[in-house]
């Protein structure tokens, strides 16, 4: 058969209010799934690790309650209406928007041609969408996805996956929504899945506010319930409900084929799948690690410069700017140059969040960039006193540096140190607050949070792409990590459906949120009480080790540094005493 | 119909029987495999990523979870009994076919009319491009028209004998009309289609269930593997 590649058929409209058609996994999609119900997933070993510590009681928690299904597992749930917008002029379609019932999902496909965000845009529940017409039916493509779920027992879907979805409109009153989403974290080959619609010109979608509330009092802070490895209390209740072989439970490839039936238990797939082309696109970081400067408003006056070593904040306005960390050594030229494409006002600010060279590198030459405000006395003792910006950091970063066999040109110092008050400013019209985090990832952490923008500049305390760093040798610890993650917590506020509002910029990676920082806390809690739960057991270093604590995160940050983390955590909870800290869920029952 | 609109009517017929003449005239072929707007031919597997639990083994009996079954298709529902062995065949009927885990060979048979053979049940469906098909006794997999509904295709089928829409009993009717529709997609290196099916029965069912289902382009056959279903006693 020889078929054109697009036939030249009208584009089919998929405006409506549709009708969702439950007559697939109704038990799923409605009231829920089961506890360990993975059969016919794609997953690897890491997310069948990460599902089986799930405790569904995590959806109690304040920072968990609101959040949406994410666009990849919305079309299977809910009815939804779908609208076009036209440009008003020309009439071209501009872009499919829709709205879902439950929690309010709203959604934008873009129709116009415009290209993805960069890497370090930040990502949503529903991701960036465009769309392209293959004939008479629509093709979309999603990306910048945040963390979610291929199915919401607990299977984890990564921030790094591709959502290619298809819009088919059969005859005039059905729709039918093919999704494949590739994961190179979580999946081991595309997953496939449909959902049917009804056209209904009578259908209502109706508002659905979410209110957090507390759901539970008498939490401790920081609380993460979750299962520690083989502790599951559920892991077979639902194949032995349903007469099932925990190995087809359990999912994986091998059960989405026919092969599996009457096959050895846990054999491998004899179906010769096509390897797929993995999702890359939406990696963050890809850009900076070219060694390009990406240079990405974050909101208010607050911008992100990307480096190859790692983030610079710069917030600009009329009073001039304020740089938060300055890129490696011999980068700073190079970000003076970018900040000097946003404006030409003085720099007037160069806060330091900890003294690692991949942060202050580019002090030297961005703080003899600038200009600091002087006058009386030191204006006129003093012939250079308004020379080169003003740099702060804690005072621990200053003896960090003093500390060094070879430290930077004494220039380059961040010599307006603070000690235990938060230093605070008012600079461009809003209060800047720079604050310490005791012993996290080092000694000498600070966040700075602008609060007229709303935005956090958070240092390596918090990073989308990569485990932390716990320099536990110069006063790091995983118990000051975790603290320093759930004051972000405390401090910021999303806007709606626990995502945007306060904008949260790590020293690595994409433009975040609330969301994204709840996923790391959560990650860094659980992996945390492992290590704390076999030290206690007195397992060795290589002994806890070889228990893989990190199994289940090693795809998204690398086994390599997965294990450097468990050395460092290790060290730590050795150094502070392995008592400290949260509850399993095993603990609280 | 009043004589102009009849007038009307044969006018139109006749100048579009022209048209097609001209058409094939012209060396321009009009059979439906040139037509097509798509491309199934090929083996395909499925992939059983929903109703796992009703797909691919035999769900427990009264279990029709998700089907709209009316009062009567849950009483029969009921009646099933169990029995060890090959699934029935009653289960490989056109309106459940397509959600067994098995794969397909799609091709040709000529110009006008595809075939759909399957490894699990032994089955083969044909469709055929032809808008006046003669009565056929009822079958198995029953009459198939198909056409190209924009880039899919269409398949209407009905002359179905009773039987099941699932391994345990879950019933559907000789009245029984099912229409599906094929979509290609092509996504992360894969080939895929999947097929919308809904299945219209005023017996057994309150209202039309509608299913889809995905398969993937295979590279060969090297893992079709034929197994017969039971033929029932009688029906």
């Amino acid at each position: 058969m020889s078929a054109a590649a697009f036939p030249a058929v009208a584009e089919r409209d998929i405006s409506g209010t549709w009708r969702a058609l439950y007559h697939e996994d109704f038990p799923e999609r409605v009231p829920g799934p089961s506890l360990v119900e993975y059969y016919g997933l794609p997953i690897n070993e890491a997310a069948r690790a990460r599902g089986l510590a799930w405790d569904a009681s995590i959806l109690s928690l304040p920072e968990h309650q609101c959040r949406p299904h994410p666009a990849d597992y919305g079309s299977r749930h809910s009815n939804v209406r779908i609208w076009a917008e036209f440009h008003p002029e020309t009439q071209q379609l501009v872009a499919y928007r829709s709205r879902r019932e439950w929690q309010a999902v709203e959604r934008t496909i873009w129709m116009d041609g415009r290209p993805h965000p960069p890497p370090n845009a930040p990502h949503t529940w529903q991701g960036f969408s465009t769309g392209e017409w293959e004939g008479d039916k629509l093709k979309v493509t999603t990306t910048h996805l945040k963390h979610g779920y291929v199915r919401r027992n607990g299977l984890p879907r990564s921030d790094r996956a591709m959502l290619v979805e298809y819009f088919y409109r059969n005859g005039l009153d059905h729709l039918t929504i093919v999704r494949i989403v590739d994961d190179p974290v979580y999946l081991t080959e595309p997953l496939v899945a449909t959902s049917d619609y009804r056209l209904d010109l009578e259908l209502r979608i109706d508002a659905y506010p979410c209110d957090i509330v507390e759901e539970v009092v008498g939490l401790p802070p920081g609380y993460v319930p979750h299962h520690l490895p083989g502790q599951n209390p559920a892991i077979d209740d639902f194949a032995t409900t349903y007469g099932l072989p925990l190995e087809a439970v359990l999912g994986g490839a091998v059960t989405m084929y026919p092969t599996f039936l009457g096959g050895e238990p846990g054999a491998l797939p004899r179906v010769r799948t096509i390897e797929p082309v993995r999702a890359a696109g939406a990696v963050a970081g890809a850009a900076a690690e070219a060694g390009a400067l990406e240079i990405l408003p974050v909101q208010g006056g607050v911008y992100l410069i990307a480096g190859p070593t790692s983030n610079a904040v710069v917030q600009v306005g009329a009073d001039g700017v304020l740089v938060v960390d300055t890129h490696g050594a011999g980068g700073g030229d190079a970000l003076v140059a970018a900040i000097r494409t946003l404006t030409d006002a003085p720099i007037r600010y160069v806060v330091n969040t900890h003294a690692h060279p991949d942060h202050i590198g580019g002090n030297l030459e961005v703080i003899a960039a600038g200009q600091s405000v002087a006058g009386g006395n030191v204006a006129r003792a003093v012939s250079d006193a308004g020379q080169g910006a003003k740099g702060i950091a804690h005072e621990n970063v200053l003896l960090r540096l003093e500390s060094l066999e070879s430290p930077p040109p004494y220039r380059a110092w961040p010599t307006d140190f603070f000690v235990e008050r938060p230093k605070d400013l008012f600079f461009n019209g809003e209060a800047v607050r720079v604050i310490h985090q005791p012993a996290a990832h080092t000694d000498g952490d600070s966040i700075v949070h602008f609060r007229g923008s709303d935005v956090i500049a958070t240092g390596d305390v918090f990073s989308t792409v990569r485990y932390p760093v716990i320099d536990v040798e110069h006063g790091g610890s995983i118990d000051g990590i975790i603290d320093s993650l759930n004051r972000l917590l405390e401090i910021a506020v999303p806007r709606d459906r626990q995502e945007g509002g306060t904008m949260i910029v790590p020293g690595h990676g994409r433009i975040a949120d609330e969301a994204d920082v709840v996923e790391y806390r959560d990650m860094l809690t659980i992996i945390r009480d492992r290590i704390r739960h076999l030290i206690a057991q007195g397992y060795t270093l290589e002994q806890v080790k070889a228990e893989r604590p990190t199994l289940d995160y090693d795809p998204l940050y690398g086994a390599a540094e997965g294990e450097r983390l468990v050395e460092a955590v290790y060290a730590s909870l050795a150094a502070g005493g392995a008592d400290r800290g949260g509850l399993t869920s095993r603990d609280r029952r | 119909m009043s004589g102009r609109s009849y007038r009307i009517v044969v006018l139109a017929a006749a100048v579009a029987l022209l048209a097609a003449r001209a058409a094939v005239a012209q060396g321009e072929p009009n059979d439906a495999r040139s037509r097509a707007p798509l491309d199934l031919e090929g083996i395909w597997v499925s992939v059983v990523t929903e109703d796992w639990r009703w797909r691919m083994v035999t769900p427990a009996k009264g279990d029709y979870a998700s089907v709209p079954l009316n009062a009567a298709g849950q009483a029969a529902a009921s009646e099933w009994e169990p029995v060890d062995g090959e699934p029935s065949c009653l289960a490989f009927g056109a309106p459940a076919l397509m959600r067994m885990p098995m794969h397909v060979r799609i091709r040709w048979a000529d110009e006008n009319t595809l075939e759909l053979r399957t490894d699990r049940g032994r089955q083969t469906r044909i469709f055929r491009f032809d808008s006046n098909p003669p009565p056929a006794a009822p079958s198995r997999q029953g009459r198939s028209v198909a056409t190209f509904d924009g880039t899919a295709l269409k398949v209407v089928t009905d002359s179905l004998l009773p039987g099941w829409l699932r391994t345990n009993g879950v019933p559907y009717s000789d009245a029984t009309r099912v229409t599906e529709y094929y979509n290609t997609h092509e996504a992360f290196g894969r080939e895929g289609f999947t097929v919308t099916t809904i299945v219209h029965d005023p017996v057994y069912l309150q209202t039309d269930f509608v299913t889809s289902t995905t398969f993937w382009k295979v590279a060969d056959d090297g893992d079709w593997q034929e197994t017969p279903c039971r033929e029932p006693a009688s029906q």
